[in-house]
């Protein structure tokens, strides 16, 4: 009996210890995750492109609460970096709200800003996305040569956009493709050459058509951006037939209201090459697909928003609307006297971009002095082109979570827009045709003469067309340029401030100052105007001086890339 | 990976030790009573055993005893508190013996994880810590409880009620998550995780701290930073025994910012403007909003109603309080002064019922408890609540042994709204960043805030009442079966299964808070479930004999463990009412489009061992034990399988004849151990480059619909293969007893150095990995080392008969030194690679220093001169601003100049102990403390710079730079200063503090009174803890809570970003059995 027992118990050790042998016991996969191999196949590399589509807007949901991580300085409109370290935007809100944007505000860029090792990360982020695309293409058995060249194309434009965001930046950063395994690369190569080539490849592979209701890149998205990259080095010889090649692709045009441009509901459309597509209430965590990196830029009132008054306007880029009576620009004399409303005449594309105490607000009601969070602080501007209209709150902007400012407001990268500007500025830079560099800008101009912002508060008249209403708070006046004077330099003063009023607050300016080099003059000019109007801004300013040409390389990048003690980064040269 | 038919040839290796042999010696029953020498009272529970067998029993409540054994067999008797003997029982059939009193603890049976063996018997170092000194300290966890008592243990906890209480034994080696946390092994079922309030620590029988190698070789992989192990009550023959344990006391916080923010309205409009004026302005009219509030012109002035008018109102407006509007025109009446430490803290309760029965006979024994603890924080509206059950027992059944442990924990509780040591909590939000001119509510009553451009801070009471019931709970069933049976005199073979399953879940609403500068756009709801498995099943073959001067005790064991986890949660906002009873997430009850649901992914992860050891003695005197432990774990793509072992041995000197005679030396042993042991405490997914995402961060809006993203997915983890972190480490101690028992101490030398420690560094940004969107690679990256020695002695002695005293002193010196770092990487130093601070990194960890260090530049004083600032090359330079040193010595102040600035790792831990006895009176205080480690106090940042505008410290208005006070510890008020904030040596502070954690002083009631009542027992006590801190630390609290987050416990220690205090505990309470 006693033996019975211990065999029975023997029995159970043996038992158990098959059991526990089992090859599969000790053989435990990745759980709630793919490897690379189960996305190596036609859906897997098709969702890791939407996933390098999705970093466009620098912000990824699993950041948040991670300092250096904030969507504000990864935004991919570049509204600190590009807009309020130029003469277009004030940082806004009050003082020491998101202090590293006042510090950019006043030129005292540390090395160890953790805002530039945010956008820094940002745009590797969304390097590494494509590269993973890029790997799992050649391994996908079950897609078309086609489908290949396709991927590869959007890839290899997308690859291109994120290298060229950091080279105007910071222009002294590695270029890392989908070979490369060792990350602490040296930045003392001039990257350009390798974004030129991801363009044309670009260009190449990518088809002409014009996909309307598509946020993919296309063949003309990539001539553009290849122009504008151009453009940023000096080769306008080199940019100009990518130029005229798309327009004279008539795939792309203007549409009749600049507004339309801004508004959620009509921004798929003919003027749009390239956007980030935003999208709200659809699932994701607090509208996490919304326009995030612009969350901050809205006014703060309770009626619209409730955030958080920032990118504010300044004083000279609304001085630099007003107009004479021909409705030309004051080149000279623009920021003599402030704009007063009752006096002067004004670009109507004023109150598109800019929210002025009293005018109406879209479809909000006249914009009302208790949005503004500090007055004395940054004025009384409001940003315009990032918010919704009130007949689209909750359904256009989110309806959850933290704030109701993230909407399905895009990000325009390309308009069309922007590309008949390029064109003239290369034909004038180019001693090219001065009278075809003339027509451009005059259509743009001729555009924003159609619509106005209206004076009602229902959503069917937000906009009306120039003459059609009454506008009590403006006097709109634009005109297009005569053939007389039209000399290289009046041209070019001419297309330098079209650009800045038409793509003004859009995050672009300070880059333009930078590849026209002027910025040093522009803005040490600006900020000895401005300080007399705004004290406690630009009080402990730092003069703008050369270092300003290019951002500093963040310090903590440097210290990571060493190898053996040695730093594979530079710092940038003045810091 | 083992083959099959390998792993089958070793276990029928066992199997036929198991069949060798069966005849039984005749044996018969033989009866005793046991009685203490000196005063003929019976000993209960006093272990009656065969000696060279497992053949053993214990003495009933009344001495007596009964057992089985051969005419020829030797009696080995062992209690607590007495010599152990020895008697043949010589044909006897009735054996009655007188036990000697004795004080030294050599005859102590300690529970060494897979055996147990008697205290003079060890070769390793071990501490053990008594559950009568442990439960001095009221506390939830006997985590918390275990801090001091014992050498080369630290803990660190916050003071917020149930509060995760972290363990470090001998410092750390590992950043591994919880890989630096000691293995826990309840009654056999080994565990890991914060969790240990589900723990009752009144049912806890001992606690054995496993140090060295000599003892945790057996647990291999688990053992990298030692083994803690806990047995339970069980019951005792005899008759049941009722215990009743209970305490009330009150709370009160050690410490505020009173000391540090400013206290008044004035002074804060009196250092804004200053800072103005140093700058050579004052707010204008239509300048920034201090102007609006307090007046133009350089003095201000304090206003009597504050609230949101338009920014362009005149300077300063005027406020009538008849146009109040809830929620849109929400006026507040200005104060001259809240303190907002008051207002978010109060004195608060805690107390605890445990109740216990226990008995049995020698055939059947059984506990079981009930336990409440219920602890208000004095954090308003925290809290900590839980309810234990236990049923302990096993039962005989001829040569059988079936037995049970079972717990069983429910709590709940609310902690701070949004965490602990996270920048966004409470205490900074709430009291650093809230301005004193706010009041706490408005004209109307309704909640006072931020809304009138007081910066983004919430006002901390409106915060954690509308938290009050976002209540989190866990439940954890705890239990293990075993079988036992014993076999051939020497042999015994144990089966067990033991499940360790634990659900947590949490609620949270969020309100809409009107009064805030940044008020939330809509409220909100979620929750969240998480779930936790893990079982253990393991066989053990027990040999145990004596032959002659010899003895040998054999072991072998199998194991098997699973470990799993899930979590799944869901959000929806824009609920229509606010109710709790509204707080489900059916979408009708809220917006449908906002519902989210997510899962928190998982872990599954699989471990099979194998463990052989061997303990051999000679004469007692000479003995010597090997283990060696054969681990696989699935947490690991190659290599899967690694052997680990350890030897110890150990010399009784005082049995040598040169030291027999003398007599002031009771014993002396000398002791050595040489080991290896691992650390797997890794998420097996890291082996594998894994993709995934989700809505928010892989997918995209291709079509432009505005409303719907396509799905995409990207890389999550870099994933790289690794293998175990791997320990060498060795020990020598001496165990002395002295001055006829009166003096017992160890000493022990050790070194541990852990090879191939794994992190997760942080990466190049051009690697690709943002934030915390895709995880960065796990490296084996190089040596962390520990070197240190322990001391701990307790003297203890009578003064005349009603008088008893004992002293007991713990120290430990460690030293940690990271030696070396993956050569092939090329790395000098690495940062973690995980959210940091808004000044950017505060941790660095280089090669030849410590684990954890700060980093940052070396303050090197206060630019005193214009023209010293125009000299420098230091970044914004000016006069009256910090200046760093040029560390580097290149003549120019740049990042390069940055390096370690501040060290958190202490080097020394201690605690002290005194009892003192007078006859029914009782007293005690123990004290404890660090030195030499310090403190990186990141809430400056906020309180001492121009960061936010929320409240500023008292040094930063009376002890900043002016020309007239040079000697400032502080730059000058200057509110263009984006300079000097900096990650410095000005955040560092000296962390070492003297705790005195409990002073305790209890009446037993007389035996007398007592026994008309049949009470066996009944004391009285009442007790102080945390009464006073010696410290030079400037923060709130020294002893360091561990900040929330992956990994953080490891990689931020000592980063105070704003701690839960520690309490101060007074309280009265009761000990009761009958």
């Amino acid at each position: 009996m006693r033996k019975n027992i211990y065999k029975l118990f023997g029995a159970l050790i043996i038992g158990v210890s098959i059991f526990a042998c089992k090859k599969s016991f000790l053989d435990r996969p990745p759980q709630a995750a793919f490897t690379e191999a189960s996305l190596s196949n036609a859906k897997g590399v098709n969702a890791t492109l939407i996933a390098a589509y999705a970093a466009l807007d620098g912000w990824t949901d699993n950041g948040w609460g991670n300092a250096a991580g904030n969507p504000w300085p990864t935004a991919g409109s570049n509204w600190i970096f590009g807009s309020v370290a130029s003469d277009d935007a004030y940082p806004g809100s009050q003082p020491n709200d998101q202090v590293p944007v006042e510090r950019i505000r006043r030129y005292q860029w540390l090395t160890d800003e953790t805002y530039y090792r945010a956008k820094w990360q940002a745009i590797y982020w969304g390097v590494s996305r494509t590269n993973l695309t890029l790997r799992l293409v050649d391994k996908a058995e079950d897609l078309t040569q086609a489908d290949k060249d396709q991927i590869i194309g959007e890839s290899k434009f997308l690859r291109a956009h994120y290298h060229f965001d950091g080279y105007k930046m910071f222009k002294n950063i590695p270029f890392i493709d989908e070979t490369t395994t060792e990350f602490r690369q040296p930045n003392d190569v001039d990257i350009f050459p390798k974004i030129e080539a991801d363009f044309q490849e670009a260009i190449a592979k990518l088809p002409e058509v014009s996909s309307v209701s598509s946020g993919r890149a296309t063949k003309g998205a990539a001539q553009a951006y290849l122009a504008r990259a151009y453009m940023f080095v000096g080769r306008y010889a080199d940019a100009k037939p990518l130029l005229q090649a798309v327009i004279a692709g008539g795939k792309y045009a203007l549409v009749d209201n600049y507004h339309d441009n801004f508004d959620p509901a009509t921004q798929n459309n003919k003027e749009m090459l390239f956007a980030f597509k935003a999208s709200v209430n659809d699932g994701a965590g607090e509208s996490a697909n919304g326009n995030w990196g612009d969350r901050l830029n809205a006014p703060h009132s309770s009626t619209v928003t409730e955030c958080c008054g920032f990118h504010q306007p300044s004083q000279n880029l609304v001085n630099a609307f007003k107009t004479d009576a021909n409705g030309l620009p004051l080149f000279a004399t623009f920021n003599n006297t402030d704009y007063n409303q009752a006096t002067d005449n004004v670009d109507p594309r004023l109150d598109w971009t800019v929210g002025r105490i009293g005018s109406p607000y879209l479809d909000w009601g006249p914009f009302l002095a208790g949005w503004i969070r500090d007055a004395g602080y940054c004025g009384t501007f409001s940003p315009k082109k990032n918010i919704f209209a009130k007949a689209e709150k909750g359904t256009l902007s989110t309806a959850s979570g933290w704030q109701s400012v993230p909407s399905a407001i895009d990000i325009p990268f390309i308009r069309y827009s922007d590309v008949l500007l390029m064109a003239a500025e290369c034909e004038i830079e180019t001693n090219g045709n001065l009278d075809l560099a003339r027509t451009y800008i005059n259509q743009v101009r001729t555009r924003a003469g159609n619509f106005v912002q209206g004076p009602g508060t229902s959503a069917a008249n937000i906009s009306v067309p120039l003459g059609t209403g009454v506008f009590p708070t403006a006097t709109y006046k634009i005109g297009t340029y005569p053939s007389t004077g039209w000399t290289q330099d009046y041209a070019r003063q001419a297309v330098r401030w079209e650009r800045r009023m038409e793509l003004a607050m859009e995050g672009y300016r300070l880059f333009d100052l930078r590849r026209w080099n002027v910025d040093v003059d522009v803005l040490n000019t600006y900020m000895n105007v401005e300080k007399t109007k705004r004290t406690a801004l630009f009080a402990g300013a730092e003069t703008v001086t050369s270092k300003h040409h290019l951002y500093p390389i963040p310090s903590v990048e440097i210290d990571l890339s060493k190898i053996n003690g040695t730093a594979q980064l530079k710092q940038n040269p003045g810091y | 990976m083992l083959k099959k038919n390998n792993y089958n040839v070793r276990f029928l290796c066992l199997m036929v030790l198991l069949f060798v042999g069966s005849n039984l010696l005749a044996q018969k029953r033989i009866t005793g009573t046991i009685t203490n020498k000196d005063n003929n009272q019976p000993v209960s529970g006093a272990t009656v055993q065969v000696k060279g067998s497992n053949n053993a029993t214990l003495t009933r409540n009344d001495g007596t005893f009964e057992i089985m054994a051969n005419d020829n067999a030797v009696l080995v008797i062992t209690v607590v508190g007495h010599k152990s003997q020895e008697i043949s029982v010589n044909n006897r059939a009735v054996v009655n013996i007188a036990m000697e009193t004795s004080m030294n603890s050599l005859e102590e049976v300690i529970v060494t994880g897979y055996t147990a063996q008697r205290k003079r018997d060890l070769t390793g170092a071990i501490s053990v810590v008594k559950p009568d000194e442990m439960n001095k300290i009221a506390s939830p966890s006997f985590n918390q409880q275990i801090e001091g008592k014992a050498s080369g243990v630290s803990v660190t906890t916050s003071g917020q009620p149930g509060a995760a209480a972290s363990i470090r034994i001998r410092g750390n080696s590992t950043f591994t998550l919880g890989g630096g946390e000691p293995l826990l092994v309840i009654d056999g079922v080994q565990v890991r995780g914060a969790y240990q309030n589900t723990i009752n620590p009144n049912d806890i029988e001992s606690i054995q701290v496993l140090k060295d190698a000599a003892t945790t070789a057996a647990y291999g992989i688990g053992a990298n930073n030692g083994v803690i192990i806990i047995t339970t009550k069980k019951g005792k023959a005899g008759q049941p025994k009722i215990e009743f344990n209970s305490y009330f006391g009150t709370q009160s916080a050690t410490n505020s910012y009173d000391k540090i923010l400013l206290g008044t309205a004035q002074e804060y409009a009196d250092l804004v403007y200053q800072s103005y004026n140093n700058a050579g302005q004052w707010p204008q009219p239509g300048d920034a909003i201090v102007a609006r509030i307090y007046g133009v012109g350089p003095k201000p002035v304090l206003p009597a109603y504050v609230n949101p008018l338009p920014a362009n109102a005149n300077n300063p407006i005027t406020v009538d309080p008849a146009t109040y509007n809830y929620p849109n025109n929400l006026i507040m009446k200005a104060s001259p002064g809240t303190n907002w430490w008051d207002a978010v803290f109060h004195d608060a309760t805690m107390q605890e019922y445990n109740l216990s029965a226990s008995g049995g006979s020698e055939r059947g024994r059984y506990f079981f408890s009930a336990n409440y603890f219920d602890q208000d924080g004095i954090m308003k509206f925290t809290d900590f609540r839980r309810y234990t059950l236990r049923a302990n027992s096993d039962f005989k059944v001829k040569g059988f042994t079936f037995g049970e442990t079972f717990t069983m924990a429910f709590s709940d509780g609310v902690g701070q709204p949004n965490g602990n040591q996270v920048e966004q909590n409470t205490l900074t939000e709430g009291i650093l960043k809230m301005q004193p001119i706010i009041p706490v509510y408005d004209i109307a009553g309704n909640w006072g805030g931020t809304k009138a451009g007081f910066g983004n801070g919430k006002n901390g009471l409106a915060k954690v009442t509308r938290n009050k019931d976002n209540r989190g709970e866990t439940t954890r069933m705890l239990a293990g079966v075993f079988g036992e049976v014993r076999f051939l005199n020497h042999f015994t073979g144990r089966i067990s299964y033991g499940i360790d399953y634990t659900v947590n879940f949490q609620k949270n609403f969020t309100y809409i808070d009107y009064e805030s500068n940044e008020q939330a756009g809509s409220n909100g709801f979620n929750e969240q479930t998480d779930r936790f498995k893990h079982w253990i099943f393991a066989q053990q073959l027990t040999y145990n004999n004596n032959f002659g001067d010899h003895s040998v005790k054999a072991i072998g064991v199998h194991e098997s463990q699973l470990n799993e986890f899930r979590s799944i949660g869901g959000s929806l906002n824009g609920y229509f009412l606010q109710s709790t009873d509204l707080w489900y997430l059916n979408t009708g009850l809220a917006d449908p489009a906002t519902r989210t649901v997510f899962s928190n992914g998982g872990t599954n992860n699989a471990k099979e061992s194998y463990v052989g050891r061997v303990e051999y003695g000679y004469k007692g005197k000479y003995l010597l034990n090997g283990t060696v432990r054969y681990d696989q774990s699935s947490n690991f793509l190659l290599d899967k399988g690694q052997t680990f072992g350890g030897i110890g041995a150990a010399w009784v000197l005082t049995d040598e004849n040169f030291l027999k005679n003398v007599t002031w030396l009771n014993s002396l042993k000398l002791r050595g151990a040489w080991g290896v042991t691992g650390n797997d405490a890794i998420n097996g997914n890291v082996n594998y480059t894994t993709l995934g995402g989700g809505p928010g961060s892989t997918f995209y809006d291709i079509n432009g619909t505005n409303n719907n993203a396509a799905t995409g997915y990207s890389t999550t983890q870099l994933g790289l293969p690794v293998v175990w972190e791997k320990q060498k480490q060795y020990n020598i101690g001496l165990d002395g007893v002295l001055l006829r028992n009166r003096l017992e101490f160890s000493f022990d030398v050790y070194q541990r150095k852990n090879k191939d420690f794994l992190f997760q560094i942080q990466q190049p940004g051009t690697a690709g990995l943002f934030g915390s969107a895709v995880g960065p690679p796990y490296y084996n990256l190089g040596q962390i080392s520990n070197k240190g020695f322990e001391f701990s002695a307790t003297w203890r002695d009578r003064i005349a008969s009603d008088w008893k005293y004992d002293i007991t002193a713990n120290l430990t010196f460690n030293k940690n030194n990271i030696d070396d770092l993956a050569p092939s990487l090329g790395l000098k130093s690495f940062f973690p690679a995980i959210p940091e601070t808004r000044i950017g990194p505060v941790v660095r960890n280089e090669i030849d220093h410590p684990m954890g260090t700060f980093y940052g530049y070396t303050l090197d004083g206060i630019f005193q001169s214009d023209a010293e600032a125009a000299a420098s090359t230091q970044q914004g330079a000016k006069i009256g601003r910090f200046k760093w040193k040029d560390v580097n010595g290149d003549k120019k102040i740049d990042d390069l100049d940055k390096g370690v600035i501040g060290d958190p790792n202490p080097d020394l831990i201690f605690g002290f102990n005194f009892n003192v006895a007078y006859k029914n009176f009782d007293f005690s205080m123990f004290l404890n403390g660090t030195l030499g480690n310090e403190i990186f106090n990141y809430t400056r940042y906020f309180t001492d710079f121009f960061g936010f505008s929320g409240n500023r410290s008292k040094r930063m208005l009376y002890d900043s730079w002016t020309p007239t006070h040079t000697d400032a510890k502080l730059p000058l008020l200057d509110i263009t200063d984006n300079y000097s904030f900096v990650p410095s040596s000005y955040y560092v502070e000296d962390g070492s503090y003297l705790r005195c954690r409990v002073l305790q002083i209890g009446y037993n009631l007389p035996a007398s009174l007592l026994s008309k009542a049949k009470i066996d027992h009944l004391r009285i006590y009442v007790q102080g803890q945390n009464l006073f801190t010696i410290t030079n630390y400037g923060g709130l609290d020294p002893a360091m809570g561990t900040r929330d987050g992956t990994n953080a416990t490891e990689v931020f220690s000592n980063v105070d970003y704003g701690n839960y205090p520690t309490a101060k505990v007074l309280m009265v309470g009761l000990n009761l059995s009958f």
